[in-house]
């Protein structure tokens, strides 16, 4: 990507962010937030391709991504755990926190949250990028 | 012990798991690879692709929109 592009992107994107920071988690102008990144990314993860196959050692990266894998599943057992002990979709139970309740003083208000919303849409921007 | 101080303390060792094989990973040791590699890797798909984005969107709403 050139870069003016680049710088523009960027640009947008901390906009985005600024205005989405001002959002309060649950309620529809969050949610409205990120769906919007998201449709687009998702639109251009499938409608892209990456223009070459990456030239790592294929053994190493199943390894690697058995690794990865490992940790992302007992992560997501520990949240379906904690989401279902839930009294209610939008309660959280204070015995089995989910990893959004413990990071919930970081991501409700404040710089943290603009640092958040600025690392997911770099993460989704590098994901929908050639 | 309570489960909250359990899963707290869970959280935080995969937290540091993470670290530790991103660690590795770019050090080539104990044959590992860098993350990046691996996303790269799974980028070549599409299904890879659409996986990768959908687990993006779910971080986003489960951090950000809840």
């Amino acid at each position: 990507m050139r870069r003016p592009v680049r710088w523009l992107a960027a640009i947008a994107g901390r906009a985005y962010a600024a205005v989405a920071t001002l959002s309060r988690p649950l309620t529809a102008a969050a949610a409205a937030a990120v769906a919007i990144p998201v449709g687009i990314v998702l639109v251009q993860s499938v409608r892209r391709r990456p223009p070459t196959a990456p030239a790592a050692d294929t053994r190493l990266c199943r390894r690697t991504a058995a690794a990865w894998g490992a940790v992302v599943v007992v992560a997501a057992a520990l949240e379906l755990v904690a989401f279902s002990r839930q009294p209610a979709y939008n309660v959280a139970s204070p015995g089995f926190p989910t990893l959004s309740v413990l990071l919930d003083p970081l991501t409700e208000v404040g710089p943290t949250r603009f640092v958040l919303w600025c690392c997911w849409l770099w993460a989704g921007w590098a994901l929908g990028r050639r | 012990m309570t489960a909250r101080w359990m899963i707290t303390a869970a959280y935080v060792a995969l937290a540091v798991s993470a670290v530790a094989l991103q660690l590795a990973g770019r050090a080539r040791r104990l044959c590992l690879v860098p993350f990046g590699e691996v996303i790269a890797a799974v980028r070549v798909s599409p299904v890879g692709r659409l996986v990768l984005a959908l687990g993006w969107a779910w971080l986003g709403w489960h951090l950000l929109a809840r």
